[in-house]
């Protein structure tokens, strides 16, 4: 897939397996499936429930390990990762906004944002960098409002801008346009390209919308576990 | 951004704690009500035991500085004839031996029975004569007799247990007189522990018996002229060189076994209320269980955004310790309330709390914010290392 | 159909509860582990206070409680009894044994220069004397004149076996040789033990200072001295009456009250696991909304959904008081043994306290639960659809 030309990928997976023992029986989730995420790149999975989009997008996000194959990040196997290096890794590298967005509903829009740097005893840094991302999505004007007060459009923004905070080099996102009308959904894909271009963000979405996968630079279709065409 | 919210900033798992713990309202205050009443329960133990210890112990008040003196029943050389009373020549070696201190002998004679002045026997009081009572005793009313005087003056127990005030007649009849005496006086309570068991006693002056003979001795020494402990000395040197003939007993040793009997017994009871402390615990765990089932897909979150396992592990343990806060926050000034009332009942001072006593609340507190972060660790891992892409499924 | 499914038809609440209850077990067993906490805490403090209780009552009985002791009343010219005193007692207290003592102090002169003060008991007969206290070793006469019978513990304290010889004075009178023939058992303790018991007839007089009416029970006891009482003290104090009975009777009020302190102690941990039970059951029906919501829908009413949850609670609470019971019952069996001396003695007391925790541990369950019922069953189903 790579040329040498292009740029080192941040991510590269090979003759990537997942198993899972459901039940006595095992499933194979991905079947051999290689990859290369490179900066800047906007990737879009696509295929039919089951076909182990959402367990690449795990595999990707470290938050799991392959069966079998190599998953490399910088040039280091991740599976030689203990827990406490992936944690780190992926509060460092990796942004993700999930489709149910996860808002923790204690929390205001702003908090919300600051969760994953709320450990790091740096509260007047984070409420900056929180409150600029907030307003770089639009929702300046939201931000001490709770989860439940927030539209589905504008709790997708404040997940995306949560996903920022720590400025990743790779965003994953599940269905980040499901649940939303056409012009939010542009505006998120609009934020996607912005961060592409000034910040060299990798981004990977998991799909089912033919919309998303036409604003791709790149369409992983994956059947039954393995890339097809 | 405000100071509060600046400060709060530092200690980021508390904020998050504190607001999933509001989350929940009512079964976090099922979890703290639940403390609230274990801390209750082990600190009104404690503070009701030291109050009934000191209400019993002040019965020594008066006995500062006091040994008594008796008679061994069967003296070692089985020479002498013993029995059981002190002579005139012993007392008088007391007093030779005891110096500067007070010798006050002790008459309890045979065969003593009261009366009342319809002629019922009050058989569990006993007769008791030592020139000035008032050395020890405290009177509730009326005044000491002299000591020739026909008046007598009872303890707590046997006026109020037989309508006898002062001004009364009681007949008192023992082996040398039977004779009609007024009511003079009548003691404060004592208590139980009194070492001459004066709430059950009648105290005949001296003057009454002709030959009085001597069942035991006081030995008070001014804490200003001498020490207890020298004057022991020399009472157990003058008597007990060769062969043991009296026994000598500091009325402080009585005390001191008295106090440690019933730190013991509180010690007992405090376990008992423990237990639910015990119980509490496990309501922490079933409240923190249900609480980490609900939010299993926000605390996955967390461990995708970088959270580690100690990161979530301590955001939950703190969850529970909030809870325990809490109880404790509520139950300790519900214990301080509760001692007071009993302070005012049996010491008749509200604020007559003793180091001890707030040693106990403080136990209390101190397990029922243990308990909470106890009860809190096994939910706590579990949440801690759940993977998180089964917890987002 | 099966037999279990028709068994479970005639009880669908049951079956719906049971079902429930094992879809949370985790939580479920937690709060059932409450119950039992505080079911063991009050079963094991009042079950075992009741064997100490027992115990102690025991001992006191064989320690005289089935006797009435009598002695002289101050309204008495004289103060010791006569036989013809006597024989009227006897009369007052029919065909009940009555026996008669007296107590000196007297000299025991174990060397020509050396004695030492024994406490004696003048008793009429061996009979008299066998009625009163267990002979451990030796042989009582027929005939008792020169013989001494002494207690274990002034027989242990001294060395003296039966056959060893004792020469005793009593006041101003000579000094008597007496052969010690039999030893008593222990405990002696009790109203009127000495060290060395004397025939009668070694007396001069004949004046008793004591009497013993020895009965069946305490029960009896108590009614022979309200006779005695009512016989001879009607307008004077002739005699003093004294049984154990009322003695009795004060112990056991005492301990029955620090009991009920203590088990009051033990209770408050039920109540908070009534708390725990609560928290449960109000979680249970936060969680099943809908499917509560659903139920009303299609016609169970009210009462319906408030049985379907209180027996949930009072599952849970059976479930914990039952194990309570019998974690209870082996730490109830060591007080039993340690003061019973049979570990399956239980008093009915004891059972009583057993009974009363688990009653009380399903009864807080039910309590607790209550709450949580109302508050499900009074919600408007279209509401709880609605989620």
């Amino acid at each position: 897939m790579a040329t040498a030309d292009e740029p080192e990928p941040i991510l590269r997976g090979q003759d990537v397996v997942r198993e899972y023992r459901t039940g006595g029986q095992t499933v194979r989730a991905l079947d051999g499936v290689d990859f290369a995420i490179r900066p800047a790149e906007f990737v879009a999975v696509v295929g039919p429930s089951g076909s182990g989009k959402s367990t690449l997008l795990n595999l990707l996000g470290l938050l799991d390990v392959p069966t079998s194959g190599r998953v490399e990040l910088g040039g280091e196997d991740v599976s030689t990762f203990d827990q406490g290096r992936r944690t780190r890794t992926r509060k460092r590298d990796v942004g993700f906004i999930f489709q149910s967005y996860y808002l923790i509903p204690t929390l205001t829009a702003l908090e919300n944002v600051e969760v994953p740097r709320l450990l790091d005893r740096t509260p007047v840094e984070t409420r900056e960098r929180a409150t600029e991302l907030l307003e770089r999505v639009g929702l300046g004007d939201r931000l001490d409002h709770a989860p439940d007060e927030l539209s589905g459009g504008q709790k997708q923004r404040v997940a995306t801008a949560r996903a920022l905070i720590n400025d990743p080099n790779l965003l994953l996102a599940d269905e980040p346009t499901g649940n939303l009308d056409r012009d939010t959904g542009d505006s998120i894909l609009d934020l996607f390209d912005d961060l592409r271009t000034e910040q060299d963000v990798a981004v990977v979405t998991v799909t089912h919308d033919e919309y998303v996968a036409d604003a791709a630079d790149r369409v992983v279709r994956l059947i039954d576990g393995e890339v097809r065409g | 951004m405000r100071l509060l919210a600046r400060l709060a900033g530092y200690v980021p798992t508390v904020v998050l704690a504190r607001r999933n713990v509001s989350r929940a309202s009512a079964r976090s205050a099922l979890a703290v009500v639940a403390v609230v009443i274990g801390v209750v329960a082990v600190g009104g133990v404690g503070l009701g035991g030291e109050a009934f210890t000191q209400n019993q112990l002040e019965a020594y008040d008066g006995f500062g500085g006091v040994a008594t003196v008796s008679q061994l029943d069967y003296p070692d050389d089985g020479a002498a004839e013993p029995n059981g009373e002190l002579s005139e020549q012993e007392v008088g070696r007391l007093r030779q031996a005891a110096g500067s201190a007070a010798v006050i002998p002790v008459v309890r004679p045979a065969n003593d029975t009261v009366r009342t002045p319809d002629g019922e026997a009050l058989f569990t009081v006993r007769v008791v004569s030592m020139s000035d009572p008032s050395r020890f005793y405290e009177l509730r009313s009326g005044s000491f007799p002299a000591s020739s005087s026909r008046a007598v003056v009872v303890g707590s127990r046997v006026a109020e247990n037989n309508d006898l005030a002062v001004g009364d007649r009681v007949t008192v009849s023992t082996d040398s007189f039977a004779r009609s005496f007024r009511v003079a006086g009548v003691l404060k309570g004592q208590g139980f522990s009194d070492p001459l068991s004066a709430d059950r006693s009648v105290f005949v002056p001296v003057g009454q018996f002709d030959d009085p003979t001597y069942d035991e001795a006081l030995v008070q020494v001014d804490a200003q002229d001498g020490s207890l402990d020298e004057t022991v000395e020399r009472v157990e040197t003058e008597f007990n060189g060769r062969d043991r003939s009296v026994f000598v007993d500091r009325v402080s040793d009585q005390r001191d076994q008295r106090a440690e009997t019933f730190e013991q017994i509180n010690l007992f009871l405090l376990g008992l209320g423990a237990v639910s402390l015990l119980v509490a615990a496990v309501t922490i765990t079933n409240t923190m269980l249900m609480s980490i089932a609900e939010r299993e897909g926000e605390l996955g979150v967390l461990r995708a955004v970088g959270y580690g396992t100690w990161a979530v592990l301590r955001l939950v343990v703190v969850e529970a310790a909030l809870l325990g806060v809490a109880g404790v926050a509520v139950g300790v000034p519900l214990t301080l309330g509760i001692g007071a009332a009993v302070n005012h009942a049996l010491l008749g001072d509200p604020l007559a709390f003793t180091a001890t006593g707030l040693r106990y609340v403080a136990l209390g507190a101190a397990l029922g914010l243990g308990i909470a972060v106890f009860g809190g660790l096994y939910p706590a891992w579990r949440a801690a290392t759940r993977e998180p892409v089964e917890a987002l499924e | 159909m099966s037999l279990r499914h028709r068994l479970g038809g005639s009880v669908p609440v049951l079956v719906a509860a049971v079902r429930n209850v094992s879809r949370a077990k985790l939580r479920s067993a937690l709060a059932a582990a409450a119950i039992l906490i505080g079911v063991v805490s009050i079963a094991v403090v009042g079950a075992g206070g009741e064997a100490f209780k027992s115990g102690q009552l025991q001992r006191v009985e064989s320690q005289g409680a089935t006797n009435v002791y009598v002695f002289p009343g101050p309204d008495r010219e004289r103060e010791y009894f006569t036989r013809e005193d006597l024989a009227e007692i006897q009369e007052t207290v029919g065909t009940t044994g009555v026996v008669a003592t007296t107590t000196r102090d007297g000299q025991w002169h174990r060397r020509s220069d050396r004695s030492e003060q024994v406490s004696l008991n003048y008793v009429e007969s061996a009979a008299a004397l066998r009625a009163i206290t267990p002979v451990a070793r030796g042989e009582l006469p027929s005939t008792w004149r020169r013989q001494a019978v002494v207690s274990a513990r002034f027989a242990s304290d001294h060395g003296l076996a039966t056959g060893d010889r004792l020469r005793i004075s009593t006041g101003d009178e000579s000094v008597q040789t007496y052969r010690v023939v039999a030893v008593l058992s222990e405990p002696t303790g009790g109203v009127g033990s000495a060290e060395v018991y004397l025939p009668a007839r070694a007396l001069d007089d004949r004046q008793y200072d004591r009497a013993r009416v020895l009965t069946g029970s305490a029960d009896e006891a108590e009614l022979t001295a309200a006779l005695l009482r009512e016989e001879f003290n009607e307008r004077r104090d002739r005699l003093l009456v004294f049984e154990l009975t009322s003695l009795l009777r004060l112990f056991t009020q005492v301990v029955n009250g620090i009991n009920t302190f203590l088990v009051g102690i033990g209770a408050i941990s039920l109540v908070v696991a009534g708390v725990a039970i609560a928290n449960t059951m109000l979680m249970a029906v936060i969680r099943r909304r809908e499917e509560i919501g659903v139920l009303r829908a299609v016609g169970y009413s009210r009462g319906a959904v408030v049985r379907i949850l209180l027996a949930e609670a009072g599952l849970i609470g059976a479930a914990g008081a039952t194990a309570g019971v019998v974690l209870a019952l082996p730490a109830v069996m060591v007080a039993n043994a340690a003061f019973l001396g049979d570990p399956l003695a239980f008093t009915p007391g004891a059972v009583g306290y057993l009974a009363a925790a688990f009653a009380f541990g399903v009864g807080i369950s039910l309590l607790a639960g209550a709450y949580p019922a109302w508050r499900a069953a009074n919600e408007r189903p279209v509401d709880a659809l609605r989620g």
